[in-house]
């Protein structure tokens, strides 16, 4: 399952190669359309998020163009406002756990021995809860802040991305120009930010994506499970869990959040599938 | 036996006598963190035993009765002492014992995740292999779209989709809600189990197949097998000779992880049909701050993590072809 | 999973591989067991409610989740109990009968009673449940009720005869044996085999799970109409109303307000709306700032636009309350107090005179019955009008528990005839007086009610009382909720109650 190392030559060129692919552009494309609906949605919105409108769960009509949720608001405009929460929260939880990860698998990689052996097993303990129970725990002890959400789905993704990181450094620290540059005593932290991370980055790349759709999913099935960002918050997650008993009567307010949080997911999706064929590997790994 | 099988055996047991006891470690470590996680959650069990009716005198009564005024140290040597003695404690909520709580679920929880494993093994090393080979054809881009989908819905979306498709709105196939009788064996409900087992298969096959395909294509494409093309070898020995022993092991690591995921990350669809598995057994435990049966519903996953990570590891040290690489 | 059966599948060919595994899924369709969920429909109700572990077979010891209640409501009678009107008839009791100044009342027992074990049920059996309900070392959800009974004091007259001797008069006696957690239990009594007298007994019994029962064929009066009776635990609404939908079960508890459209579109469903005594209050606790100062108060019951509330919390499932417990139910009838109304401009005022315009305040609630969220965010929404911030907090049910009692400013629900409703919610010491009232002329006048034994007079004083919670009082009753159940079509002996619900009298439903 070792990737070859060979083949890779720098950062730049990773992603640049890499978006060539026209999977992985596209993939990029969704990502930033939902970003940007997120971003500028609360602007085009016609009614606040916690605006009574009308009665629960009325259809589509001129003055709500995508119906009303199950306490008569508007669910266009919560559907505008729903994203900001997500958005935020799963970058902020994707970024948190590339970078716990990414460290921990270097230092595992570059110092090895006991290091290697405190660091990796401390991910088999951490792998040992799955995301949910791991999540469901912690908010449960410490009330659903979305800070806490972003801490826990980042730490949560952490391992995953650690073992990844070290199987592809391992390769790299083994090179010449790393251990000379050992050697002469450049600071670890130089080296393996400017020589380890830069030589690594295509697994990396298809894990952000991996990442990405991870704690999309997580974050929005906590929300589901009441466990998330609380009401009246206008979150995507959040909305299917309020409708998602009136699917057959007004199906807007659940489907428009889905649409929103499967395009996001797809997207990520596509980008981590089009970085792999384009760098020469096929799939990533969990 | 040969010499070199012999060898190999002595550093399987070597291996596998250092990693049990590391796993042993480790769950030691693991379950002290689950108590003190536990311990500290946040909430009166007292007062949920008793309801909001409850008088500050009957809290004091019925927190007496629970032992719950004693250190958190002394509660956690009491707690591993009985639990190496098998004893799992009693339930705080329904004064039975966790085991009669739990054993069912984790039975029926087990008996669900193995059943779609069985389905979705197979069915993912076929996708796998046939999408591989005839890759970037329409069947290769029809399912792999498909599975991209299928991986991005949250799992509870999908769950929904589907009562919505077999039964409630579209078809009336199976029933939407897996009311188990607890009276019969859960093997002969197979109806009830439709739903969660066709969700859970969905999930498995979408990742998996994906993975044993990314492995063939890489296997595709090395030296050795485009020599063997060269030399004239037929594409089906190829695929069997060559391309299916290096997939399969990738393939039952990621089997494993999935099970044992499976087994505690069920959560959501258990949740979405009504399953009675350890997935809602821990979720209604936590939401009742029993105590008990949280600390050993989460110890039964970070077991049955442990366990299946060691056989998948075995297993692939077993099937991993002499002088190719292996593990790292 | 063993890889030997992968490599095993992996030597035959693929294509006969894909075909074989197809198979495989596709089978699980054609099961024998597919269709088994529906073959005994016509003997045996199957009703769905909502539970958990700590489920118990113990009328008295409970927790009081749904299953419970149909449960023990089904396997055990009351003295007397609910008719569908909110008025009280008489079940095991023959007849009750005060002496002149209702000090002492004279309980005598209907002929003929037996306990599922076939022995005669009797006053040494009402004795041990009024002791058992009252006993200190196991509390239990009545014994607040009849709180006024010392257990010393019941003595058996004859074998269907007893005498309770009472400290202080009181009325409203035959009345309170109506309560759901005032079930009578034969002499030793063992939840682990349960007996009682009602029109079902009991078969299994599965905690969290699902319960059996079957008609008790010696009912004291008319039996069951079906043979078996199967109680499955489900908790989550949409679960409950797809296991209606799928024809797995025949009667279910739980309907969210927003969601009863969804069975009212079904022809194959009906939707039972019980016009409740259940209020949801929001409360406002009295004796801490900023609740403390009576205009404040009365400000935030002057924000409530209560017509919106009901329409949107509750789906329109329900009816405007008026700050005053109890809807206006039998025996006493409608309030004669005016009704309030929304006035944005008075509530400000009256602010303004406290000194505390655009007061920012959190509300909490919980996700417990229907309404109890909604009603909140509805509210938090109204005040905006007014410049008051309401910060709506929904806080798990174990926390909202653990602090039951102590919040300043938070949701409730009540549901009850008016004066248990006052004994446990407006009275100093009342487990549910989450609004700290303690009003020294409300205090009298309930005093002077419950030793009114003539309904008519005592309703007297009832709406003196409420003029009183009208005027001071610490709770937002805004409405009252409907209770809401669905059932399949075909299903016959169902009526809505106000108290009770048809989920306490199976005996009475039928397949058409």
């Amino acid at each position: 399952m070792t990737p070859s190392l060979s083949r890779r030559t720098g950062s730049q060129s990773a992603l640049v190669r890499g978006l060539r692919n026209s999977r992985s552009l596209i993939g990029l494309g969704m990502i930033g359309a939902i970003i940007a609906l997120a971003i500028v949605g609360p602007a085009l919105a016609p009614y606040s998020p916690s605006e009574l409108v009308g009665v629960p769960y009325d259809i589509p009509n001129p003055d709500t163009l995508l119906g009303t949720d199950s306490l008569g608001r508007d669910v266009l405009s919560r559907f505008l406002y729903g994203g900001r929460n997500l958005v935020w929260m799963a970058i902020a939880a994707t970024t948190l756990g590339l970078s716990i990860g990414i460290a921990i698998g270097m230092a595992s990689a570059y110092f090895k021995g006991m290091t290697d052996e405190i660091l990796m097993r401390l991910v088999d303990i951490q792998l040992a809860f799955p995301s949910v129970v791991f999540a469901l725990l912690f908010v449960t002890m410490l009330g659903p802040s979305p800070l806490l959400l972003v801490i826990l789905v980042g730490v949560s993704q952490a391992p995953s991305v650690a073992r990844i990181t070290r199987g592809a450094a391992l390769g790299v620290v083994e090179r010449d120009y790393v251990q000379w540059a050992r050697a002469v005593g450049i600071p670890t932290r130089r080296i393996l930010m400017s020589e380890v991370l830069p030589n690594i980055t295509s697994p990396l790349l298809v894990e952000l994506g991996l990442r990405l759709m991870w704690s999309i999913s997580l974050l929005a099935g906590l929300s589901f499970l009441g466990y998330g960002i609380q009401p009246p918050n206008a979150d995507w997650g959040l909305m299917v869990n309020e409708s998602r008993n009136a699917l057959t009567i007004q199906p807007w307010a659940v489907l428009a959040p889905i649409l929103a949080i499967a395009t996001l997911s797809i997207g990520g999706n596509m980008f981590a599938e089009g970085m792999s064929r384009a760098i020469g590997r096929t799939e990533g790994t969990k | 036996m040969t010499n070199a099988s012999r060898a190999a055996s002595r550093t399987i047991r070597g291996w596998l006598v250092r990693r049990s006891a590391l796993a042993i470690l480790m769950l030691l470590i693991v379950s002290f963190l689950i108590f003190c996680a536990t311990q500290a959650l946040p909430g009166d069990v007292a007062l949920i035993v008793l309801g909001k009716e409850a008088s500050a005198d009957q809290v004091q009564m019925v927190r007496q009765q629970l032992n719950l005024d004693q250190p958190v140290l002394v509660q956690y040597l009491r707690w591993l002492t009985a639990l190496l003695q098998g004893d799992f404690g009693t339930s705080l909520v329904s004064r039975v014992p966790v085991t009669d709580i739990l054993l069912p679920r984790i039975m029926n929880s087990f008996f669900i995740v193995t059943l779609s494993m069985a389905v979705a093994v197979p069915v993912s090393l076929a996708l796998g292999v046939l999408t591989a080979t005839r890759k970037d054809g329409l069947a290769d881009r029809t399912i792999m779209a498909g599975s991209i989908m299928v991986n991005a819905l949250p799992e509870f979306v999908l769950g929904l989709f589907l009562v919505l498709l077999l039964s409630t709105s579209v078809f009336h196939v199976f029933p939407a809600v897996s009311l188990l009788s607890p009276g019969k064996p859960i093997w002969t409900q197979t109806d009830r189990l439709a739903m969660p087992v066709i969700t859970l298969i969905l999930l498995q096959v979408t990742y998996l197949y994906r993975l044993v395909r990314g492995t063939v294509i890489d296997v595709l494409q090395t030296e050795y097998v485009q020599f063997a093309a060269l030399k004239g070898m037929s594409p089906r020995r190829i695929l069997f000779r060559h391309v299916l022993p290096n997939a399969l092991v990738p393939a039952i690591q990621a089997a494993g992880t999935i099970f044992a995921f499976s087994v505690g990350g069920v959560v959501v669809i258990e949740y979405v049909f009504g399953f009675p598995g350890l997935g809602t057994a821990l979720a209604d435990a936590v939401g009742m701050r029993d105590i008990p049966v949280v600390q050993a519903a989460v110890l039964v996953i970070s077991v049955t993590f442990f366990v299946v990570n060691i056989i998948t590891d075995i297993v692939s040290f077993m099937l991993t072809p002499p002088g190719r690489g292996g593990r790292n | 999973m063993s890889d030997k059966r992968t490599i095993e599948y992996l030597t035959t060919t693929r294509r006969n591989f894909l075909l074989g595994t197809t198979g495989a899924v596709l089978s699980l369709g054609v099961l024998p067991g597919s269709l088994a969920f529906a073959a005994d429909d016509a003997v045996t109700l199957r009703v769905a409610a909502t539970g958990s572990n700590a489920d118990s077979l113990d009328p008295h010891r409970t927790q009081g989740q749904i299953t419970d209640i149909v449960r023990f409501m089904n396997i055990y009678d009351g003295l007397s109990e609910y008719n569908p009107d909110a008025s009280v008839g008489l079940s095991l009791a023959e007849s009750f009968t005060p002496n002149a100044d209702s000090t002492e009342w004279t309980l005598k027992l209907k002929a003929g009673i037996k306990t599922h074990d076939g022995k005669d049920f009797g006053a040494d059996d009402i004795i041990f449940s009024v002791k058992r309900i009252l006993d200190k070392e196991h509390p239990t959800k009545g014994s607040a009720l009849i709180s006024f009974i010392d257990p010393a004091n019941v003595t058996k007259v004859d074998a269907a005869t007893v005498l309770f001797k009472l400290k202080d008069p009181y009325g409203p006696f035959p009345d309170v044996w109506a309560n759901r957690y005032l079930r009578m239990v034969p002499v030793g009594f063992d939840p682990a085999k349960p007996v009682g007298t009602g029109a079902f007994k009991y078969v299994s019994f599965t905690p969290g799970r699902e319960s059996v029962f079957e008609r008790f064929d010696d009912y004291f009066r008319e039996k069951a109409k079906v043979k078996t009776l199967q109680i499955v635990n489900i908790s989550d609404a949409a679960a409950s109303i797809n296991a209606l939908r799928g024809g797995q079960v025949d009667m279910a508890y739980k309907i969210p307000f927003a969601e009863a459209r969804i069975i009212v579109a079904d022809q194959a469903m009906k939707l039972l709306n019980n016009p409740s005594a259940m209020a949801i209050p929001i409360y406002m606790r009295t004796d801490v700032e900023p609740f403390k100062d009576v205009r404040v108060r009365q400000a935030f019951r002057l924000i409530a636009n209560r017509e919106q509330m009901v329409k949107v919390a509750l789906a329109g499932y329900g009816a405007v309350g008026n700050d005053v417990q109890g809807r206006s139910i039998a025996p006493c009838g409608p309030t004669p107090i005016e009704q309030r109304k929304q006035d944005i401009a008075q509530a400000r005022k009256l602010l303004d005179e406290a000194g505390k315009a655009g007061l920012t305040i959190d509300l909490v609630t919980v996700n417990g019955t229907s309404g109890m969220v909604e009603c909140a965010q509805v509210f938090a929404e109204q005040a905006k009008a007014a410049g008051v911030t309401i910060n709506v907090k929904v806080t798990e049910e174990a926390a909202y528990l653990a602090n039951y009692g102590n919040w300043t400013f938070g949701v409730d629900f009540l549901s009850d005839a008016y004066l248990p409703v006052v004994a446990r919610s407006l009275l100093p010491g009342g487990t549910f007086n989450t609004s700290h009232w303690n009003d020294a002329d409300f205090n009298a006048l309930y005093k002077k009610a419950v030793s009114i034994s003539n309904v008519d007079q005592r309703c007297d004083v009832i709406h003196d009382m409420q003029k009183a919670e009208y005027e001071r009082g610490g709770n937002i009753i805004w409405g009252f909720a409907n209770t809401l159940n669905a059932y399949k079509a075909g299903l016959a002996g169902i009526e809505p109650y106000v108290v009770d619900s048809p989920f306490y009298h199976l005996r009475k439903v039928s397949f058409a």
